[in-house]
């Protein structure tokens, strides 16, 4: 029985730390910059295919298996430059209810590229042999749920320095709170704006490399995160990096004992729990600092 | 140094600002004063390109700067300190002045952070402090700091004496002439306060309903007694 629950925590740490992944481009375009990026789950999906297409059904080695990741992210990087320079910018000074159905057209456009690409049908991917395979320590934990993990942590800390402790964090802070004022200082914000977005569709694309495994790959592969991830993001106080990880494992966490507890109404449990969190702390975990 | 060839701005379809002129010589210290409502504003915001849409040229050093935006005009040497002082309040004080410094992207012949503390003391103690937890005073006299720092040829200072007790009033004249005589800043000055924009420049530029009404020095001005009446008086 315990074992039971022990590896639901492990599968919801695994999970949540998956979720944080998606979440944490979203946090940047979505939570700071305000862009509805409801596209975001299609940038996942391309980058997922974008790593199988690099590394094959089972990438002959662990470093292969990172490069296709890499490879992903400046990829699905690059669409984001695109994006930004052909839609978002354009959209820039109207309301957002107009991003929001742009993001929703993009997100339509993207699945249908994927599908002329990359075909109808559904892959199977394994992890790298590397990591590939468990430890018995009372529970099997598997290596590819640790890398998951470290991955999930690995970001988080990136994302946390980079926009909470250096230079190029306060200047996308100042761009997002108050544009008007960062043009009159002298920032140059257009481009503040085009490296967000590019860093977010970036961290899309490796979040698709990275969980691309032990999935079934198709077209569908973003809607099964992407809902979650925007439940974190907005849970954990918009823009909050800490927060959305927070937010980010507690939903993981949810999910899978849920899924033990109750097994016949799956998902039920983080619903419940976004309305719960969102009634009782409608700020968030970690609200922004008050304007 | 800069120069408005009767320029018209409009917020969308409101033409707000009428043929207006302006010339200012490199140094030189203008006020511009006029009622509420009467475009003082949206002419400062007219020169750096920074919300109303301008018509007819503005030209800094006889060259037209056309649809130029306003981060490219700071990096010329035009700096605007805001109604609403719009500080930035995520990042700290000292943050806030290196913040304005990195946009002019000069490497060279800013003020120190020592100058600027030595010049506003008031910043002295708080240059830990985040943006967010200023009073409205120590807002303004960062605001006005702010842009100092950023080295500027032409500092456009809107209001900056709304909400300020009357001996920091006193105290921030003498800070805004010694500073532009050191730096050799030209300034565009928008007030409502007649004393405090006598004290601090020499020519004045009466605005009403945005159109100029007078335009002279400050003796001339004087002379006219009936323009407080009609233009200024509530
Ligand atoms: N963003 C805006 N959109 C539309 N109209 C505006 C906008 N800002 C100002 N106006 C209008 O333009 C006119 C001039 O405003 P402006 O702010 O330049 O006045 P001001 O002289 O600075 O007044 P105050 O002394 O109150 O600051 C006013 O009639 C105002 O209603
Ligand atoms: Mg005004």
């Amino acid at each position: 029985m315990t074992t039971l629950y022990l590896y639901a925590i492990f599968n919801g740490l695994v999970l949540g730390a998956a979720i944080f992944l998606v979440a944490a481009g979203l946090t940047l375009a979505f939570g700071i910059m305000k862009i509805f990026n409801f596209a975001h789950g299609a940038f996942f999906m391309i980058g997922a295919y974008v790593a199988y297409a690099v590394a094959g059904q089972e990438a002959s080695s662990l470093p292969l298996f990172l490069a296709a990741a890499f490879i992903a992210a400046l990829v699905v990087g690059a669409i984001g430059v695109v994006t930004d320079l052909a839609i978002f910018r354009r959209l820039g000074n109207v309301p957002h209810e107009y991003t929001l159905m742009a993001a929703f057209g993009i997100m339509l456009f993207c699945t249908g590229a994927a599908r002329i690409a990359f075909g109808q049908s559904v892959h199977a991917i394994y992890p790298p042999q590397a990591i590939g395979g468990f430890s018995e320590i009372g529970l099997p934990v598997s290596h590819y749920g640790l890398f998951i993990i470290a991955a999930g942590i690995v970001t988080f800390l990136a994302l946390e320095i980079g926009l909470n402790r250096i230079w190029f964090g306060k200047l996308i802070f100042a761009v997002a709170r108050d544009p008007w004022m960062a043009d009159v200082v002298g920032l140059r914000v257009q481009r503040l704006k085009l490296a967000s977005v590019a860093i977010s569709f970036a961290l899309a694309g490796l979040a698709g490399g990275i969980l691309v495994a032990n999935q079934s790959l198709s077209l569908d592969l973003g809607h099964s995160y992407l809902l979650l991830a925007f439940c974190a993001v907005i849970v954990g106080g918009l823009g909050s990096i800490r927060g959305a990880f927070i937010a980010s494992v507690i939903f993981g966490l949810a999910e899978s004992l849920n899924s033990v507890m109750l097994p016949t109404m799956p998902g039920i449990g983080s619903y419940a729990l976004l309305i719960i969190l969102v009634l009782i702390r409608p700020q968030g975990i970690y609200p922004e600092l008050s304007q | 140094m800069l120069e408005l060839h009767r320029i018209d701005a409009f917020y969308g379809q409101a033409h707000i600002l009428h043929d207006i002129p302006l010339k200012v010589a490199a140094g030189e210290r203008i006020a511009v004063v006029g009622r509420n409502g009467a475009g003082k504003s949206t002419l400062l915001k007219s020169i750096v390109n920074a919300g109303p849409i301008v018509r007819g040229a503005v030209s800094l050093d006889g060259r037209p700067l056309g649809n130029m935006s306003a981060s490219d005009r700071v990096r010329l040497g035009v700096s605007l300190v805001p109604e609403d002082r719009r500080i930035f309040t995520h990042i700290t004080v000292a943050e806030n002045i290196l913040l304005a410094q990195y946009g002019t992207e000069r490497k060279h012949g800013l003020p120190t952070m020592e100058e600027v503390v030595e010049r506003f003391p008031m910043l002295k103690d708080l240059l830990g402090r985040l943006g967010g937890q200023l009073s409205g005073g120590q807002q303004q006299v960062l605001a006005i700091a702010r842009s100092i720092a950023a080295g500027p040829r032409l500092m456009l200072l809107d209001e900056p004496t709304e909400g300020l007790a009357p001996v920091i009033v006193e105290d921030l004249a003498e800070k805004i002439i010694e500073a532009c005589d050191t730096y050799g800043i030209a300034l565009v000055l928008a007030e409502q306060n007649l004393r405090f924009a006598r004290r601090c420049t020499s020519r004045m530029l009466l605005l009403d309903s945005g159109t100029t009404v007078f335009s002279g020095d400050w003796t001339e001005f004087g002379k006219s007694t009936d323009l407080v009446d009609r233009y200024l008086a509530v």
